[in-house]
């Protein structure tokens, strides 16, 4: 493949990149339709697998299980969970973090509503830390010593694609006869997890992707792998430091700076700069080198 | 030379890394790891 031909492959994957999230990350794997008829979520052998990306199984029309929720299951029943973390970690290693930028449809609702127009506000870099926080505390160790699933209590995304619905819907099952959801099991918990959504949607208009940099426990065990991936970004120099990767950047990280920083979600939005490539391979060096600039290279005298 | 063995490393380090995450998954298969998942109701 030429140049040329690459450059316009990146135009492509940069146009279907939302649509392609939206059908397999979103759509498919929540098209159990008959759960409208049946009034029972779908217990069939897909539930047994877990899609790569976070995915409430508890949502009404979800076919397939979440990891998180899965990794929060194993370590409440003290179990080591060893299809999950072969599976994550295969994924992991060979595409790094992409299953952040091109499957997870919590992502792209985030990068959809930072486009209305507001003030914009950058996250501290040391909160960018708190996703492994919340991977060890919340989705690990709480769930080991408690046997409940903490992180699943305070999801954003479980509480708007399966909280909400089955409140709203509240069906009468039909093995109970009676509501899936009788009012006194709304407390306070409820009221939490709705109040941490509604501050969460509100920092997706005001921030780029807050929960993914912060939160997410699935987006620091991807981003564990970011440097040792097979899929990596490459960055041609010298920059021109014009600033383009950094203005579409999702995750606002100078790819220049470092390429396969664990942040970077492979969404491929920066290889509008003809210096940004994709590369696979296994053989490049894991350690970040910063690509030199153009002033940095003509006060070296080149 | 140190820089030499740990650049030259890197290659195996990928590959036994991704072998050992496809023996995991296989073995989670076998076992039936996958039939403990629990299909749980929403917290509220």
């Amino acid at each position: 493949m030429d140049r040329h031909e690459s450059r316009s492959s990146y135009t492509f994957l940069r146009k279907i990149r939302s649509p392609f999230v939206a059908l397999f990350g979103l759509i498919l794997p929540n098209s159990f339709f008959q759960v409208i008829a049946t009034k029972q979520i779908y217990e069939g052998p897909l539930k047994q697998a877990c899609v790569p990306f976070l995915n409430c199984h508890a949502c009404p029309t979800a076919y397939m299980a979440c990891p998180i929720g899965v990794l929060q299951h194993f370590s409440a029943i003290r179990q080591f969970p060893t299809f999950l973390i072969g599976f994550l970690t295969a994924v992991g290693m060979l595409f790094g973090r992409a299953a952040c930028g091109w499957l997870c449809p919590f992502g792209w609702l985030q990068d959809q509503m930072h486009k209305i127009k507001s003030r914009k506000f950058g996250i501290p870099r040391w909160l960018t830390k708190g996703k492994y926080v919340s991977l060890a505390v919340l989705a690990i160790a709480l769930p080991f010593f408690t046997e409940a699933h903490w992180f699943s209590r305070i999801c954003p995304w479980g509480t708007l694609i399966a909280g909400i619905p089955w409140v709203a819907w509240n069906p009468e099952d039909p093995e109970l006869g009676a509501p899936v959801i009788e009012p006194e099991m709304l407390g306070w918990l409820y009221v939490l997890k709705i109040s941490v959504l509604v501050i969460f949607l509100v920092l997706f208009v005001l921030t780029k992707r807050p929960f993914c940099r912060t939160l997410c426990p699935l987006g620091a065990t991807y981003a564990l792998f970011n440097r040792i991936s097979l899929m990596r970004l490459h960055v041609e120099g010298p920059c021109a430091e014009c600033q383009m990767c950094v203005d579409v950047c999702p995750v606002d990280i100078r790819i220049s700076d470092d390429p396969n920083s664990p942040d970077c979600i492979r969404c491929l939005k920066c290889t509008v700069c003809k210096h940004v490539s994709v590369q696979w391979s296994y053989v490049d060096d894991i350690r970040a080198t910063a690509v030199p600039t153009v002033s940095a290279k003509s006060r070296q005298g080149h | 030379m140190d820089a030499t063995l740990t650049r030259s490393s890197i290659p195996y380090l990928r590959i036994a890394v991704l072998l050992a995450a496809l023996t995991l998954l296989a073995f989670g298969l076998i076992a039936g790891d996958t039939s403990l998942i629990r299909i749980e109701s929403a917290t509220l």
